[in-house]
């Protein structure tokens, strides 16, 4: 019954598509150079910063349309902290109406930087920490970069009025460590945790130690049910990076559903307007510097919103085609001749 | 969307917003994203400082809550400072609403230049009631 409420529901968002997640990727420039990083970003990035009034003026009709304090700016990069003015970007967007937080690894969330961003009225924060120590140093390629991490999410969780959540990219290195991840993360009085695996896209793709076996997607699914069901101290939940057959509800709050275009949409680095950030760059629907951002998103975005097309590859005839709709949009490439990684299909064997 | 279609989709909406199961279909979050930033509980806090003597705009001093140690503004050349803050003590949920408590919220404005811009006594000034947004227009003494 619930299944067939959520296809309802999910066709009528996708019918309504409102407009309440917009990505602003404001830099490609980034402190850390991660192996597994989906933007391949560097340090110093052949893309300028975005000027933030292209960005202010490209979302000025927005408010046409939705309702104050209606959209949440997810600020992202690159490392969003790089910027000097990242601050001001925040307290003009509250000025606008529109909420806003940041996506980062931590690196640069001191003291300083947490009272200012707060005071600038940020409202949500994501940290990455992807394996106790040693491992989280190997993937994100520095030595401290756990110390920090582990600093700005002792500031983070000190200041009640944030919303906020601790990510974990598993992989082949560090699934053994969940279970002590899971004890560190709640000594330090965590209390949301969300687990990704890795997909083969950026510098992932060239490199298989970052990708789970079948066996180790299962038992990552079966770490996650079993945490969700037995350990109230902390809630730690799968993202929606993929559909997962019968681990559904088991594994996140809600059925899968990939909001891509249908109510998440972006203004990426070069003022391409699109979905998520790690969707494929083909599947631009506009650019700031050329199209009105709400016509865009109101006129365009079909690709997202009818995805019969996915019907191809091993989704051709699969029987669960109707519940995940083609799965997540950034496992599908310009060819769009097959989706590149499914989680239900691994936990078949 | 035809204006009928949309009222009924609009409509059916709602309904799905009453029945429980809905709560976490509309509070979601991207896959590489933050959470949604739901809460309404902090507030905007804006004016200006000058000095009593000139009248003239004061740069530099940090105008903060007691007690609290992050949420802060600084004023600019022209004396203006402008920071939203988080204050738990004085505002509250009660039934989905924010109330805001009768209380009395203490705003310290504190010279911490030393003496570049000039040197100011330490003030604190008491807000009895406020609401989503707080202004202040202050004047200091000089030391």
């Amino acid at each position: 019954m619930t299944n067939l409420l959520h296809t309802i529901f999910r066709k009528n968002e996708t019918k309504l598509h409102i407009l309440n997640y917009l990505f602003w990727e404001c830099t490609w420039r980034c402190n850390l150079k991660c192996h597994h990083c989906g933007s391949d970003c560097k340090s110093s990035s052949t893309h300028p910063d975005m000027p933030f009034e292209d960005f202010l003026n490209a979302i000025q009709p927005l408010k046409k349309e939705y309702p104050k304090n209606s959209i949440t700016v997810a600020i992202m990069g690159g490392e969003p902290l790089l910027r000097s003015d990242l601050a001001e970007c925040g307290k003009q967007l509250r000025e606008h109406g529109f909420r806003w937080g940041i996506v980062t690894n931590g690196y640069a969330y001191d003291e300083a930087m947490h009272s200012k961003l707060i005071s600038a009225g940020m409202g949500s924060i994501t940290v990455s920490l992807d394996g106790l120590e040693e491992n989280h140093n190997w993937l994100r390629n520095n030595p401290k970069s756990f110390e920090r991490a582990v600093k700005a999410l002792e500031l983070i969780i000190s200041y009640p009025r944030l919303n906020y959540d601790v990510v974990t990219c598993v992989h082949q290195k560090n699934i053994a460590e969940l279970p002590d991840l899971k004890e560190f993360l709640i000594s330090k009085n965590i209390k949301n945790w969300r687990i990704f695996t890795i997909a083969p896209i950026g510098r992932a793709a060239e490199n298989q130690e970052m990708l789970l076996s079948n066996e180790q997607t299962r038992q990552l699914m079966s770490f996650i049910a079993a945490s969700r069901q037995n350990d109230p101290r902390i809630n730690l939940y799968f993202s929606c990076e993929s559909y997962v057959g019968a681990y559904e509800k088991k594994v996140r709050d809600s059925y899968f559903f990939c909001r891509a275009g249908i109510n998440i949409g972006s203004v990426l680095i070069d003022g391409a307007i699109s979905a998520c950030p790690n969707i494929d760059r083909s599947f631009a629907q506009g650019n700031i510097y050329n199209d009105n951002l709400l016509e865009t998103w109101k006129n365009r975005f079909e690709i997202m919103r009818n995805r019969n097309w996915c019907k191809t590859g091993i989704c051709k005839n699969c029987k669960d085609f109707k519940r995940c709709n083609g799965g997540a949009m950034h496992l599908w490439n310009e060819r769009q001749d097959g989706i590149m990684a499914c989680i239900a299909e691994k936990l078949k064997f | 969307m035809k204006k009928l279609e949309l009222k009924s989709r609009r409509l059916l909406r709602t309904i799905f917003g009453c029945i429980s199961f809905t709560a976490v279909a509309f509070v979601f979050q991207a896959c590489y994203g933050t959470p949604q930033d739901m809460d309404f509980l902090d507030v905007r806090i804006t004016g200006t400082v000058k000095s009593k003597t000139t009248d003239l705009p004061i740069e530099g001093i940090k105008v903060s809550i007691k007690d609290l140690p992050y949420d802060y503004g600084l004023t600019d050349t022209t004396g203006v400072f402008d920071f939203y803050a988080y204050l738990p003590n004085y505002v509250h949920r009660v039934n989905d609403s924010v109330v805001y408590k009768p209380d009395s919220l203490k705003i310290q404005f504190l010279d911490i230049d030393g003496i570049e811009n000039g040197s100011f006594n330490d003030t604190t000034i008491y807000v009895p009631t406020y609401r989503k947004r707080i202004e202040i227009h202050v004047a200091l003494e000089e030391k």
